[in-house]
């Protein structure tokens, strides 16, 4: 990557690596936020003598408040400068992660804990999309792979890593360097706050203004039915595994709305004559192709990336910190193959790319279909690894991809449909597999008064019930994988287009 | 190996698709080393689904147990709990050394190790032997040969195990078998009879006559013949009064 001889808006030089660099460390911080309180909810409920129904608000709020974020990341990314609005992200991260780091251990200060929790997640959800602009602005579509591949460490990796992270911090004092990583639940934040207050400190000097201002003026009502819709549908989701499908309240009523005020949202953009979504993006066949099979990789991705936790823990009876570290080769090949498959993009196009990522994917999620008691725990972090190596392969390339398609005017419209389009995969593919694995799970298990009369019987039908439910959901994720690849046939590579004379959009 | 096998051929795979511009070559040996890497993976989910390449080794042996209470009482204890209340499957205690201090819980459910503990059970019989003693059979998955251990062979996955019942088998005449409950009880019993000192008396003269019928139709019987038959008819007869107190 060239790093010399570029300029900003204002005609100023700037250094792309160093600005690439901290941007990346920034969101990887941000990123790791995301999931890092999942293996710490038992630590709460203790520290504030909370249920766990209360402690996951720590999550849930985290992921609807940033979901809201990111289609909103469109209007502020033209709204404010890259430098202004990086600087007011990182500090808004920097102060929920702080608010949240000290928070009183006490019952009736858990309310300041999930605001701080919410602060924190509003930045992140603006960070995301952020990256992926300041990405597509300053590097040619002919060089961005790589640096998209880079991307993949905060998209793919960073989540990944986060409960392992915090298992391996909650466990035990850690002295590395002669320093003392203390096992108390705040160092879950000390560690990425002490990234963000020097990404605040640096911004200013490092982060350029690489995208023109508009001047667009805020729809208010779009942003209502944004927040409210997005806000709804997602929570519907998250709350499936919980609940059911069947839950008016909960599930059912949330969805619904949410679907009607998207739709209405939908409606309105087209009408506007300045959206404040451009959702026309979809009208470009490239655009919308990749987006769908970016969304299939997430589900195929998110889906089985819950699901195996919570079969290594129930099932083979791991702590939550083994099992973090069962998947953690697949987290970190992840990342290594992430920058590879950037390079790969810029060489072999996105046709032979996403065939090869899905065919991985596809093969690697095969034996999880056979999954077993007795499956020996080398075989899942092997198997896994190979999953995420296929998903590496086509995550953040379809994503470069899908910028390509578009005109550099429409990039920020582009990132923020394609990054709504990834958390609504995300927490869909999460919701289908928790649920499906629920529903077998509730057919097949034993009756309840088994448990008294013969306590074993019952605990090995429970576990082949629980098998079948993973299974069936293993398979669910095998199912995406082959729609992914089959779509991967008609995405065409650019010296296809060429051949067709579609020439890039 | 086939760990090696399956991170090579999709390397090679990733390879052959995205290196490979010539369009025919590509096909072809992309389509080739896609079928080698699903031949592989479907071996490792053959293995994992059917054991594929294994065999069941089914080992038997027994063992002398000794009584769960006192070496000095006649009658021989073996104390037994049913996991849940018509599950057949036994936590029992007994001595597994005749000079042990102690009698140890056998056969408790590992609730840590649940897929280990539904593959065990064990059950008790009172049948008409001279000792009592545990009889386990155990089943467990071995490699067919040590060509498939070394293809397929991934993590421990050898001698795992399919099952293990363990009955333990104990003389119907000079064993007491007791419940929990019915173990608490028993030295409360004890007391009473040995403190009654009418059924005491009454129980040795129904020894006594049993002793001398026994004399009468074995003449020549050895002084240690007569012995063993005395503890035998005693524990015998205070099991059937211990029954009677306990039920």
């Amino acid at each position: 990557m060239n790093t010399t001889n570029h300029y900003d808006v204002n005609g100023k030089p700037y250094h792309r690596g160093l600005m690439l660099a901290l941007s990346l460390f920034a969101t990887f911080a941000a990123a790791l936020m995301q999931t890092s309180l999942g293996t710490a909810l038992p630590r709460l409920m203790t520290v504030f003598d909370i249920n766990l129904s209360t402690a996951q608000q720590a999550t849930t709020w985290f992921i609807l408040a940033s979901a809201i974020m990111v289609p909103i990341s469109s209007f502020l990314i033209k709204k404010f400068s890259v430098n202004q609005l990086s600087i007011m992200a990182y500090i808004c991260l920097a102060l929920g992660v702080a608010i949240s780091a000290f928070t009183p251990a006490q019952h009736d200060m858990w309310l300041l804990f999930v605001f701080g929790r919410i602060i924190a997640a509003l930045a992140v959800g603006v960070m995301m999309p952020l990256l992926q602009i300041i990405i597509v602005n300053i590097y040619d579509a002919q060089e961005r792979g790589t640096a998209m591949g880079l991307m993949g460490l905060v998209v793919g990796m960073a989540p990944a890593l986060g409960p392992t992270l915090t298992g391996w911090i909650l466990d035990q004092n850690h002295v590395i360097f002669g320093l003392t990583i203390s096992n108390s639940w705040r160092t879950i934040f000390y560690l990425p706050l002490a990234v963000i207050v020097i990404a605040v400190v640096l911004s200013p000097f490092l982060i350029k203004d690489v995208i023109k201002k508009e001047d667009v003026s805020l729809d208010w009502l779009s942003l209502v039915l944004s927040s409210v819709g997005f806000g709804l549908f997602l929570l519907g989701f998250t709350n499936v595994s919980s609940d059911g499908w069947g839950d008016l309240a909960t599930v059912v009523s949330p969805i619904m709305g949410g679907v009607l005020l998207i739709g209405l949202l939908v409606w309105r953009q087209l009408r506007l004559e300045d959206p404040f979504l451009d959702v026309r993006v979809f009208k470009s066949k490239r655009f919308t192709l990749t987006t769908l099979a970016m969304v299939l990789s997430t589900m195929a991705m998110m889906g089985v990336e819950m699901m195996l936790p919570t079969y290594l823990q129930n099932v083979h009876g791991l702590s939550a910190l083994d099992s973090g570290l069962t998947l953690l080769p697949g987290a970190l090949l992840m990342g290594l193959f992430s920058p590879i498959a950037g390079k790969l993009y810029e060489k072999a196009g996105i046709q032979r790319l996403t065939i090869a990522g899905f065919s991985i994917l596809a093969i690697g999620t095969i034996p999880f279909a056979f999954i077993d008691i007795s499956t020996t725990t080398l075989t899942i972090v092997v198997m896994y690894a190979l999953r995420m190596i296929g998903i590496a392969l086509v995550l953040m390339p379809l994503t470069t991809e899908a910028m390509a398609a578009l005109p550099i005017e429409k990039a920020t419209d582009g990132t923020a449909v394609n990054n709504t389009a990834r958390q609504v995969a995300s927490s869909v593919g999460t919701a289908i597999l928790t649920s499906i694995t629920q529903n077998v799970i509730n057919q097949n298990e034993p009756a309840k008064h088994l448990k008294t009369l013969n306590p074993l019987k019952y605990a090995d039908q429970y576990l082949n019930a629980s098998m079948d439910g993973f299974r069936v959901a293993f398979i669910v994720g095998l199912g995406f994988a082959i729609c992914g690849l089959i779509l991967a046939f008609w995405l065409k590579s650019h010296s296809q287009r060429v051949t067709d004379g579609e020439g890039a959009a | 190996m086939i760990i090696w096998v399956i991170i090579a051929l999709a390397l090679i795979l990733i390879g052959t698709i995205t290196l490979i511009n010539a369009r025919a070559l590509r096909w072809i040996s992309s389509l080739i080393v896609a079928g080698l890497l699903l031949l592989a993976v479907g071996a490792v989910s053959a293995n994992m689904s059917s054991h594929w390449g294994m065999r069941v080794e089914t080992i038997t042996h027994t063992k002398r147990i000794y009584s769960a209470g006192s070496k000095q009482s006649p009658v021989s204890l073996l104390i037994t709990k049913q996991v849940g209340t018509i599950s057949g499957r036994y936590v029992m205690m007994y001595k597994t050394h005749a000079a042990d201090a102690k009698a140890a819980a056998h056969f408790v459910p590992d609730t840590d190790d649940t897929i280990n503990a539904v593959k065990q059970k064990a059950t008790y019989r009172r049948r008409n032997v001279k000792q009592a003693a545990v009889t386990t059979t155990t089943k467990k998955w071995v490699w067919q040969s040590k060509a498939a251990q070394f293809w397929l062979q991934v993590g421990d996955s050898h001698n795992q195990l399919i099952s293990r019942r363990s009955v333990v088998t104990v003389p119907r005449e000079t064993w007491l078998v007791l419940t929990t409950s019915q173990a608490k009880r028993l030295g409360a019993v004890q007391t009473k009879m040995t403190t009654n000192q009418a059924q005491t008396a009454q129980l040795k003269v129904v020894i006594g006559q049993k002793v001398a019928q026994y004399q009468q139709q074995h003449p020549t019987a050895s002084q240690r013949q007569i012995e063993q038959y005395t503890n035998q008819q005693t524990a015998k007869v205070t099991i059937q009064q211990l029954k009677k107190l306990l039920d």
